[in-house]
């Protein structure tokens, strides 16, 4: 392990300040789910680790039902995942947060961890020299795509995102509000998620500026259905092969709204506004259903091994589909 | 021994369940001296490479670096877990992961930091990835630097296997490392009313033992004492002793409790450097494995390939098997086991089908630049019973027999004659016992109603394997065992094998009590420790309770047998009216004349003691272990996803010494085998050979949470090889789970699942390649 600072942030001023010290040289802790193992692999050497965990007034979830939902920034997973609110008014976000990795990382990570989390990738883990380490190439278009790996191509790093909850936020609308020196600002989730970017340098899959912190995630759009389904090898512990969030406003039997989001399959959150057009303002059978999981998947281009994931990934939409068509 | 047993056949807790259970029991790890040093390996990043040079300056540098010890300053001596092919430190790095140098420093941190600033300078060689490429004539070589004969001694390398050529472990040119060939294959297939053609391919396994190995040494007054993970003590004793140039008994290995072995857990490296740094420091060093390393510097099961051909006629007669193996060997010079492995493939399921009259079955065991593999639970047969288990169901089909009958038509039977084991022939065979409880058992005659309730994307499906695997009888071992029983009549059994686990030395010891008539607790001891315990070539092939269960009880029954002839003297009865029980004897005419144990030790100079040995290459009976696994799934034909609904896993134990021990070693063995079958796989780069998913979330063994209910069946129908009719079966129930699993898709779905491990990928390109063979 190497040696850095390891600071404990008394408030988010605190914590922008240090990182305005630090530099590229600053990491942001708060569950360290992420980040730790990081540390451990040296693919990320900190000079100075501040730990926003001890910022207080940023864990909570407040929803009303006429206004937005604001989650703060280190509420656990665990937390979103047993909130009787948000299972009732935002299924998908709890649902998802109840299916990452294993209850000790739910307990430990938080929201604004999850989104933030950087890509499992075995080559960059391995040490290969690739986009994300300072080379110029990405291994998995030739090499092992077969879990982690974009079906819908991507711009120089080709793992996929691996946040559960990110992809029912997108499904959500989800805004981001961030803190930075510049004062606050709010980035759409799928501004936030942009894919592959290079952000002072570091090519990142969010768009957070190494002097910025997330504070919170706001949900202004409330679905009368949702649904998060997860395909996974484990049930428990695992990341998906391939997810679907979907989010609907249904009424009388009518598809006034909805957005599908697929995970595990592209560099962001997948979100299909082509498939969403299929639906919207109808009602719905299984056909069209169908229907939309093609057209979710049209723009597919898998790599060498992860071509399955186009099919499983139609049943995932076609299935979360039909879970909210049958509610009512 | 009586029908009226105290203490064999019950389930009695094991002696360290509570130690276990609350995180008492020590290990390795848990082994710290003052004044300890840390120990770190530098690992190669390259598959194949010559190191050119080793610049030490700076790792020199840092302040809290001891001692770093590169291929210049190790003693060039062979050594190894199963022969001595291996040199502390090589100029040559065959895989990546492969050891470089070693560091002692004041702590973990600095070791680590001095690790990586070691600079060396290497030049790449050519590297062999595969065994069918490293196979083909004119491959570059995975080893170009084999070990020099000079550095050989008595009992190394055989001289022959010098003139190996290619990459083929083997002796001839060109040819495979075995071949197993009887009758005409040819001829057979020909002949043959159905003929079935296949290929496989597994995956590499990984063993994921909870524990990553660690070891302590200390060297003082040229007296050399290792703690150490590891599974042959008395290997690594020897190994330590000949690296360090050291008389035997001036080394001791005390092999400490194992957070699982599964036979991986032998003579290596890490130990070997971690006492030539405590010599050369003068200080305790300790090594400890992450869990990186725990994956890479090991043994894992070896990738295969098998082209299968088999034939059978209507009637339901196996007529011919014709088998090419390649299996990747890693990187070992000479083998490691691969050949011993390679023979075991290819001749225990012909065993098992010991009808079938033609068979030729090659086995190519190929170097590579690979991590090594060897054994790991069900050595050999996980190996072999997935090809032959699913081409057995698919000659079933095509035949139109049910699978398991078409399997018994051809079994082995009662004293049929051994090719895995030459000469020998086997004493009992209750395979059809294993499988018809449990057919019973799942409710094997419901597959039929399976077709009409299918629906959806769900299918339903039951498939079966039978099993074989060794269960203690290999004439390779030998296992000494020492009971002794003090003037407080205290008995005690002391075995050199270490637990590994599967909870050996409470079987043991009920074995030992069983003898005396005492209850488990009466009986104290000490295992795997080379100063105190006599020698046990180790817990593996399943032998503990079998080979060390036959030595242990007969030390006891020889202590036994002093005890009586003592009581003889004194009660002037002949020792056959004499009984032993609740640590006293007395004559059977007058109970209440009875003597402590003891006290009759007491009068043998104050204590008794016998040794036991077992070796089984004499005895022509030789035990097999025979198991069936049954799988019930539903197959997500839109997913791939496998469910295991029911899983049996039914076995001829000869007979459960505790039947409480038993049924966890099944449940553990079939639950790793669940692991082998759906999910589990070790990957590594095609083009550089670096090891893809060595931590513990991709190497995905499966959570409690993908874990059905397996339910064991315990056959006990005895074995007269054994004092008390025991086999082995802590690997055998790894074995069948695969295939059943694989004959449990077929028969849902009609697909035929040709790959390890069965993931989402593999089953939907099966299913793909069914439909578009039906249409």
């Amino acid at each position: 392990l190497i040696n850095f600072q390891h600071i404990n942030a008394a408030s988010t001023e605190h914590a922008l300040g240090l990182l305005a010290q630090y530099r590229e040289g600053a990491r942001l802790l708060a569950g360290g789910q992420d980040l730790l193992f990081r540390i451990k692999k040296y693919i990320v050497k900190p000079e100075c680790v501040v730990n926003i965990k001890t910022i207080p007034g940023l864990k909570y979830i407040r929803s009303k039902p006429d206004e937005s939902l604001t989650i703060g920034a280190l509420t656990t997973l665990s937390e979103i995942a047993r909130s009787a609110e948000l299972r009732r008014h935002y299924a998908t976000l709890a649902q998802a947060a109840a299916v990452v990795a294993s209850p000790q990382i739910r307990n430990m990570g938080t929201l604004g961890g999850n989104i933030c989390q950087d890509v499992w990738c075995w080559y960059l883990q391995d040490g290969f020299s690739c986009w994300k380490s300072g080379g110029k190439f990405c291994d998995l278009a030739g090499g092992d795509s077969r879990y982690y790996g974009s079906i819908m191509g991507g711009h120089l790093c080709l793992s996929n995102h691996p946040s559960d909850t990110a992809v029912a936020l997108t499904a959500l609308d989800a805004q981001v509000h961030i803190a930075s020196p510049r004062g606050e600002r709010v980035s759409a989730i799928s501004d936030f998620l942009p894919g592959h970017t290079w952000i002072d340098g570091r090519l990142q899959s969010h768009a957070l500026s190494t002097d910025e912190i997330v504070t919170a995630i706001a949900v202004p759009f409330r679905p009368t259905h949702s649904t998060y389904i997860k395909f996974a090898l484990r049930k428990s512990w695992d990341f998906a092969i391939a997810s679907v969030a979907v989010s609907a406003v249904i009424r009388d039997n009518i598809w006034q709204d909805v957005r599908i989001v697929l995970g595990g399959v592209a560099t962001s959150p997948y979100r299909s506004r082509e498939a969403e057009d299929c639906l919207r303002h109808k009602q719905i059978d299984a056909a069209e259903m169908a229907e939309a999981a093609e057209v979710a998947l049209q723009q597919a281009k898998p790599l060498k091994m992860n071509g399955y994931k186009v099919d499983l990934s139609k049943a995932l939409v076609r299935r979360a589909l039909s879970s909210l068509g049958t509610k009512e | 021994v009586s029908d009226e047993l105290l203490t064999v056949g019950k389930s009695v807790a094991p002696i360290y369940a509570f130690e276990k259970a609350s995180g008492l029991l020590r290990f390795a790890a848990d082994v710290n001296l003052p004044n300890m040093l840390w120990m770190k390996i530098l690992r190669s990043p390259h598959a194949h490479a010559k190191i050119l040079d080793v610049d030490l300056t700076a790792a020199k540098a840092i302040p809290g670096v001891v001692a770093i010890v590169t291929h210049k300053d190790v003693p060039r001596v062979l050594f190894g877990p199963y022969q001595n092919e291996i040199y502390p430190l090589d100029e040559e790095v065959r895989f990546v992961g492969d050891t470089v140098a070693a560091v002692a420093a004041e702590d973990w941190n600095i070791a680590e930091e001095a690790m990586r600033a070691i600079r060396v300078t290497y030049q790449v060689l050519p590297a062999i990835h595969d065994p069918e490429s490293g196979a083909k004539a004119g491959a570059s070589g995975a080893v170009l630097n084999f070990p020099e004969s000079r550095h050989l001694q008595p009992g190394d390398i055989r001289p022959e296997q010098l003139g190996t050529l290619g990459n083929v472990i083997g002796l001839k040119d060109g040819g495979p490392t075995v071949v197993n060939e009887r009758g005409d294959v040819e001829r057979g297939l020909a002949q043959s009313d159905v003929v079935v053609e296949r290929v496989f391919r597994q995956a590499e396994v990984n063993a994921v033992s909870h524990e990553p190995r660690a070891c302590v040494a200390v060297y003082e007054n040229n007296q050399c004492t290792l703690w150490c993970s590891v599974q042959d003590p008395y290997r690594l004793q020897d190994s330590v002793a000949r690296v360090l140039h050291l008389p035997v008994e001036a080394v001791r290995v005390v092999a400490t409790n194992l957070g699982g072995a599964f036979g991986v857990k032998v003579t290596g490296r890490f130990a070997v450097l971690c006492a030539l740094l405590a010599r050369a420091t003068g200080r305790p060093v300790k090594i400890w494995f992450s869990r990186e390393e725990e994956s890479l510097d090991s043994h894992n099961r070896s990738a295969l390939v098998h082209y299968v051909k088999a034939g059978a006629n209507k009637d339901g007669s196996l007529r011919a098997l014709e088998v090419r193996t390649f299996l990747d060997n890693g990187y070992w010079p000479y083998g490691g086991l691969g050949q011993n492995i390679a023979f075991a493939i290819c001749t225990r399921p012909i065993d098992l089908y010991h009808r079938c009259p033609n068979v030729k079955w090659e086995v190519f065991a190929v170097r590579t630049n690979r991590p090594s593999t060897g054994p790991y639970r069900g050595r050999a047969d996980a190996e072999s019973h997935f090809p032959i288990e699913s081409v057995m169901d698919d000659l079933a089909h095509a035949i139109g027999m049910d699978p398991i009958e078409f399997r018994l038509k051809n079994r082995l039977r009662e004293g049929d004659d051994l090719c895995s084991a030459p000469k020998k022939v086997v004493s009992t065979v209750w395979v059809e016992e294993a499988a018809r409880k449990g057919a019973e058992t799942i409710g094997w005659e419901r597959r039929a109603s399976f077709a009409s309730t299918r629906r959806g994307s769900r299918k339903r499906g039951m498939g079966m394997a039978l099993v074989i695997h060794s269960c203690g009888s290999n004439p390779a071992g030998t296992s000494e065992a020492e009971v002794t029983i003090d003037s407080e009549g205290t008995i005690a059994l002391f075995s050199g094998t270490p637990d590994q686990g599967s909870e050996q030395q409470t079987t043991l010891r009920q074995m030992v009590a069983e003898v005396f008539g005492v209850q488990l607790d009466d009986v104290q001891g000490a295992n795997a420790d080379t100063a105190t315990c006599p020698y046990d070539s180790g817990p593996f092939s399943s032998r503990t309770v079998y080979a060390t269960g036959i030595a242990a009880t007969r030390a006891a029954e020889a202590v036994r047998a002093e005890l009586l002839e003592l009581a003889s003297a004194l009660f002037g009865e002949a020792s056959g009216n004499l009984e032993v029980g609740e640590k006293c004897v007395w004559p059977r005419s007058n109970p209440s004349r009875r003597v402590a144990l003891g006290d009759l030790a007491k009068r043998a100079a104050g204590s008794i003691s016998a040794k036991g040995i077992h070796n089984a290459k004499e005895d022509r009976l030789f035990a097999y272990g025979f198991a069936a696994a049954f799988a019930e799934v539903e197959v997500d034909v839109e997913t791939g996803a496998v469910q295991i609904v029911r899983l049996v896993s039914s076995h001829d134990v000869g007979r459960a010494i505790n039947p409480l021990i038993v049924e966890g070693q099944i449940l553990g063995g079939a639950v790793q085998g669940l692991g082998y079958a759906l999910s589990e796989g070790f990957y590594f780069d095609p083009r550089t050979g670096t090891a893809l998913n060595q931590w513990f979330l991709d190497l995905r063994t499966p959570s409690i949470l993908d874990t059905p209910d397996v339910e064991a069946v315990i056959i006990e129908l005895g074995e007269p090889t054994h004092p008390f009719g025991a086999k082995g079966c802590s690997e055998i129930s790894y074995v069948g789970v695969a295939p059943a699993i694989a004959n449990a898709i077929y028969h849902a779905t009609g697909a035929r699942v040709t790959e390890l491990p069965m993931t989402p990928d593999v089953v939907l390109k099966a299913l793909q390649d069914a439909r578009r063979s039906a249409a």
